[in-house]
């Protein structure tokens, strides 16, 4: 049999709900193909923030969560919700941390390190294909954390790196969130960050200790700070 | 001279051209992990070789650009580094610097699709690890 070449499908969404955080900011759909930046310093909840923003599509859609700081499992029982106990959700473990995979439900890859550029693009594309053989109504990616990349890898090749996986998920129409710590790096490195995305999602802490966020560059975003529940 | 020979010698040899190979069975990522950027199965159909060999000029094309985006952008912060706002702003190359960073940037943009192709995704990616980004 000749084989066909593998390619991935666009999923059939064209917007996707966006959930009570940023409709709180006037932002009630996202248009598919988008990619959301969460910025912040340390310790201002953006790996909870990408998560809800993935919860908000299950369980009718599919999560994929790149992650580097925490380990699969971690990611596996923090998406999981009373309503969705087990979500339709592949995670693709970058994190030095040893998994033990075989005790988890649920799709993991194990790639083993941010450094490993060639293992992560074989695992987002079995989960690709994984979930095209389900079929589904939409697609969301979290990318925690683009900060993990940048301590292992250096800036231009973190930037090429991201352009590509950006550029697959979006041509596929998939939604990316990706999460950026802004303490850890040169304004410069963050302005480029930036402008791979289409909009984003800036957390701070107010004086009072409260966590505030603002929404800025998507659709209806009125740029205002408020606190976040 | 099994494939993996082959390509020891292209690569000894100084060449840093795409090299697909053609195989009896479907490798997979299998190929893509040794070093090739991509295949066709035995017996290639003439349909299937052009192709394939289309597909690679379009990849060089597409890292070539990804390469002059990263170019700018360094130029750029660069230029930030070393003057001011009001500097910057009078400037005409600065301004030619910046439409260009926009025009490149529009052009990888809308050559996005060619990552749905799992293997022009894959290796790609394998380019960036092997310091493929700077050369």
């Amino acid at each position: 049999m000749t084989n066909r070449r593998q390619r991935s499908q666009r999923v059939e969404a064209t917007t996707y709900d966006s959930g009570p955080v940023l409709s709180k900011h006037g932002v009630e759909t996202v248009t598919a193909d988008q990619r959301l930046l969460i910025e912040g310093p340390t310790m201002t909840g953006k790996r909870d923030l990408m998560l809800s923003l993935l919860q908000t599509g299950l369980p009718e859609e599919h999560a994929m969560v790149i992650t580097t700081n925490k380990s699969a499992a971690g990611i596996q029982s923090s998406i999981a919700t009373a309503d969705t106990p087990s979500p339709n959700a592949s995670i693709i473990d970058c994190s030095t941390i040893d998994s033990t995979p075989d005790s988890v439900a649920g799709e993991i890859e194990i790639v083993g390190s941010p450094e490993d550029l060639t293992g992560l693009g074989i695992a987002v594309t079995k989960c690709s294909r994984r979930i095209e053989e389900a079929s589904t109504n939409g697609v969301r990616v979290g990318i925690d954390s683009i900060s993990s990349f940048l301590q292992y890898i250096d800036e231009a090749r973190v930037l090429y790196c991201l352009q590509v996986l950006l550029g697959r998920f979006s041509a596929a129409d998939y939604l990316t969130v990706s999460t950026l710590s802004i303490s850890s790096h040169p304004q410069q490195v963050v302005e480029s960050v930036r402008s791979l995305h289409d909009g984003r999602i800036e957390l701070r802490e107010s004086d009072a200790g409260a966590i505030e966020a603002r929404v800025l560059g998507l659709e209806g975003a009125d740029r205002t700070w408020r606190t976040l529940d | 001279m099994s494939g993996r020979d082959v390509l020891e010698r292209i690569r000894a040899a100084g060449y840093d051209c795409h090299v697909a190979m053609v195989t009896a069975v479907d490798p997979d990522f299998d190929i893509l992990e040794m070093g090739f950027d991509d295949y066709v199965t035995k017996p290639p159909s003439r349909e299937e070789l052009r192709t394939v060999v289309a597909q690679l000029v379009d990849r060089a094309d597409t890292a070539d650009r990804l390469q002059e985006y990263h170019a700018l952008l360094a130029k750029q912060s660069a230029l930030r580094a070393e003057k001011t706002a009001e500097v910057l702003e009078s400037s005409d190359d600065y301004a030619s610097l910046q439409a260009r960073i926009e025009r490149v940037r529009a052009e990888i943009e809308a050559s996005a699709d060619v990552f749905l192709d799992d293997a022009t995704f894959v290796t790609a990616l394998r380019n960036a690890d092997e310091g493929g980004a700077e050369k």
